[in-house]
Parts: C-alpha cells; sequence; structure tokens
C-alpha cells in the first residue's frame, strides 16, 4: 500500500491529460502519477524529463535499458514504470531470457 | 557500462577511474551523458517510489538477473499488466504506433461521408503526380482499394483511361460505396463499385489487374496489414502490373516537418482526431524481391507531404 494516496481526480488540465497518457498507456492511472498529480509542477518537470529522455537517441534503447533494469534490480528487484512512455522491451526480449549485447 | 550503472547506484556513489575510462573508449561524450543521465534517473524513480512505497501494481517488468554463461547475465522479464490490458481488448500491444481497428474505421468515414472531398485541397497535388507518372493510358483494369467518395475513379475514367478499360473499386465504409456508386453511375459496366467487410484479400484471379491503386488508405493500416495488403496487389497483378500507391509521409523541412510532428503527435494520442492517417515511408516498406521503384516522389501541399510510389511488380522467388 503506497504511504501517499495521490488524488484521482484533478482540477488541472495538465494533471488530468497525465492521466490520459497514462490510462492509454497502462490501462488505468498508475500510482506514481496519482501521487505526483497532487503538485502540477512537478508532474510537469518529471514529465518533461521522462520525455526529453524518451526522444535522447545517441544511445541505443536496449543498452539504455539494461543499465536501468540493473539498477532497479540493485535497489529493489522491479523496473519503475514510466509515467506515460511504458518501458520498451530490448529487442528479442519480450518473451524469453536473452543475452547482454556484445561490449556490456 | 553495467559496471558504470552499478557504481552509479553505490551509496556513497564511487565511479572507480578504471570503470569510467573503459566507457569513454566505447562511447562519445553525448552517449556518456544520455547513459549517466538515464542511470541517474532510474535511481530517482527507485529511491521515491521505494521510500513512498509506491507499488509497481503489475505494471512494470519485474525483472531478474541471473547467472548466464561466462560473464552474461540473462533477464527475465514477467508478463506485464500492459500486455494483459490489451490482449483483453482483443488488439495488438501497441509497441510502436497504434491503429483504428477496421470498424473504427469504417464508423469514422461513414461519418465523415461527403467531407472526405474537402481534403482535396491537399491531396490533388498528389493525386495529379501519380496520375502523371503511372502510365494509366495503357491501363485495361484498374483495382482502386480504398476508393472513398469515387473522386480519383471518376477522374481516371473520364480523362486518363481508354475507353474500354475496367474498373473495380472497393471500400470499408458503406456511406461511401454509396457515394461512389452514385458518382460512377453514369460510366455503367465499365465499373464496379464493393464494399469490403475490412478483409484485405479480395476474390479476384490472380493476375487480373495492371493498376493497383491506392490513395491516402495505406496509412490507415498497421504495418503488418499493409504487408498484406503489398501481397495481395502482388497477386493481383499482372507481370507487367504497376502498383500505384499515395500517402501521408513525413516532412523533411520549416512547415512540412512542423505539421507532421504535430499531425504524429495527435495521431499519437487519439488517431480518429486525423482520419486515422499517420505519416508514413511508403518506399521502405515495399520488399526490392517483390517490387521495382519506379517512381517516387514527395509533394507537399499546404505544409502537408505526401509521397507518392509506382513500382513494377517482379516476379516473386516462386515465379522466377
Amino acid at each position: 500500500m503506497a504511504r501517499l494516496a495521490g488524488i484521482s481526480r484533478s482540477r488541472t488540465l495538465f494533471a488530468r491529460l497525465s492521466f490520459f497518457l497514462s490510462r492509454r498507456s497502462y490501462g488505468r492511472v498508475i500510482t506514481p502519477a496519482r501521487v505526483y498529480a497532487l503538485d502540477s509542477g512537478l508532474l510537469l518537470a518529471v514529465g518533461l524529463m521522462e520525455e526529453v529522455q524518451e526522444r535522447a537517441k545517441q544511445t541505443s534503447a536496449p543498452v539504455k535499458q539494461l543499465a536501468r533494469m540493473l539498477v532497479a534490480w540493485r535497489i529493489g528487484c522491479r523496473l519503475q514504470p514510466r509515467l506515460w512512455h511504458p518501458h520498451q522491451h530490448p529487442p528479442g526480449h519480450s518473451r524469453g531470457a536473452t543475452a547482454l549485447p556484445p561490449g556490456l | 557500462m553495467l559496471r558504470y550503472a552499478d557504481a552509479m547506484t553505490r551509496t556513497p556513489v564511487w565511479v572507480p577511474d578504471d570503470v569510467f575510462e573503459a566507457l569513454k573508449t566505447l562511447d562519445t561524450d553525448r552517449q556518456i551523458l544520455e547513459v549517466t543521465v538515464a542511470i541517474a534517473w532510474e535511481n530517482y524513480h527507485a529511491r521515491v517510489n521505494h521510500a513512498l512505497d509506491l507499488e509497481a501494481e503489475g505494471v512494470a517488468e519485474r525483472v531478474c538477473l541471473v547467472p548466464g554463461e561466462g560473464n552474461c547475465l540473462r533477464l527475465l522479464p514477467a508478463m506485464c499488466e500492459r500486455e494483459k490490458h490489451w490482449g483483453a481488448r482483443g488488439v495488438p500491444m501497441p509497441l510502436e504506433v497504434r491503429v483504428l481497428t477496421h470498424e473504427q474505421a469504417r464508423a469514422f468515414y461513414d461519418w465523415m461521408g461527403a467531407k472526405q472531398d474537402w481534403q482535396a485541397f491537399y491531396e490533388e497535388r498528389a493525386t495529379r503526380d501519380l496520375i502523371t507518372h503511372a502510365a494509366f493510358e495503357t491501363a485495361q483494369t484498374v483495382f482502386e482499394f480504398g476508393c472513398g467518395t469515387g473522386a480519383l475513379a471518376e477522374g481516371l475514367l473520364a480523362s486518363h483511361l481508354p475507353p474500354e478499360a475496367r474498373y473495380v473499386a472497393v471500400d470499408n465504409s458503406t456511406i461511401m460505396i454509396r457515394l461512389a456508386q452514385a458518382r460512377l453511375a453514369h460510366f455503367g459496366s465499365r465499373v464496379t463499385v464493393e464494399r469490403t467487410d475490412g478483409s484485405l484479400q479480395f476474390e479476384a484471379a490472380s493476375g487480373s489487374y495492371d493498376r493497383f491503386v491506392s490513395t491516402y488508405v495505406v496509412d490507415l493500416l498497421s504495418t503488418s496489414d499493409i504487408a498484406v495488403l503489398l501481397s495481395e496487389a502482388h497477386r493481383l497483378l499482372t507481370p507487367e502490373g504497376y502498383l500505384c500507391l499515395v500517402s501521408l509521409t513525413h516532412g523533411t523541412q520549416g512547415i512540412s516537418c512542423l505539421v507532421t510532428t504535430l499531425w504524429t503527435g495527435i495521431h499519437r494520442l487519439q488517431p480518429s482526431l486525423v482520419g486515422g492517417c499517420r505519416p508514413l515511408e511508403l518506399h521502405a516498406l515495399l520488399p526490392a524481391t517483390c517490387w521495382h521503384l519506379e517512381y517516387v516522389n514527395t509533394v507537399t501541399a499546404f505544409g502537408i507531404p505526401s509521397e507518392i510510389v509506382v513500382a513494377k511488380r517482379q516476379p516473386d522467388a516462386r515465379e522466377a
């Protein structure tokens, strides 16, 4: 159970948009989105940070994904859901075990 | 890279010089910055969520690292809720692009009806370019997939096709079929207008047509549906037949780039707001083993870019 419940109905347009995107991606409003919606400014900042990172393409997505997975495992064996953009599986990785790319 | 992620995640953070030096030999400075921020951001998320005890609710992939061969680790994500959610709806999970289902597309174009002709302001230039380069003067049998209100068929039959040429037009929308039938009625037996059930396979015999035409329809379909349609077009065309396509495409500069970025954004949010169409790179979707690109062009009207492709059917491996 989350220590903060967050809000399920927001009056601000941006939070509503965020809930819409979350529902679109995950089928429901995820708890981090509801919690961040307590502060629209923070929600905007986190959302923009994720959007900018989503657009950064200098490093291949699977490599970044693997690095994130390692961090998630180190901290708690759970890859954190993004507010709007669900994680993409590395290629060939959606169902079974996959060896890491060369060089890692 | 993993050693670097590991070092950045420690408390206190300590990244040994040798780890960073090893990273510098692999990547550019910008790539290193990108990865560093991604790792730090994951740390931020993980720590916030742990402190607030925010559960993943089955949405995130659960990650387990288990030893593999040698130094390799193997990653085993469990099926996530998101996949279940989309699976239960009976539609593919939107990893890249979500498109309208056949029923949604039919409902949308039934609603749109004659209003579709308003799009001529940006479509006309591209279709004119297609007509110029697809040698319709020599065509005897034409198949049009997604005829809409029949405007293109009317133009071709009236001014470009030989008088003995036959034209078969199909569409998914009942209203569009009615409009096309009314519009093309005066061409009599030269034209057949039929409604499809959303299927991308047709009853006609192989090699029945020498032109397969589709304008602003392919961009409605999913990538897998486009592959099925192209395969069917290949089957329907005669050995010397031409595939004639027009679709929205990506802008390359200035206003067109801005328009298509906006268009793509709206499509990502709600495909029906833009009629289900999205910018595509048509020519890249045609396998070189089946099609020889005769003409590829992009024209822009009112900031909306369209790609025109005329491709000659190539015999496939079995025929060859």
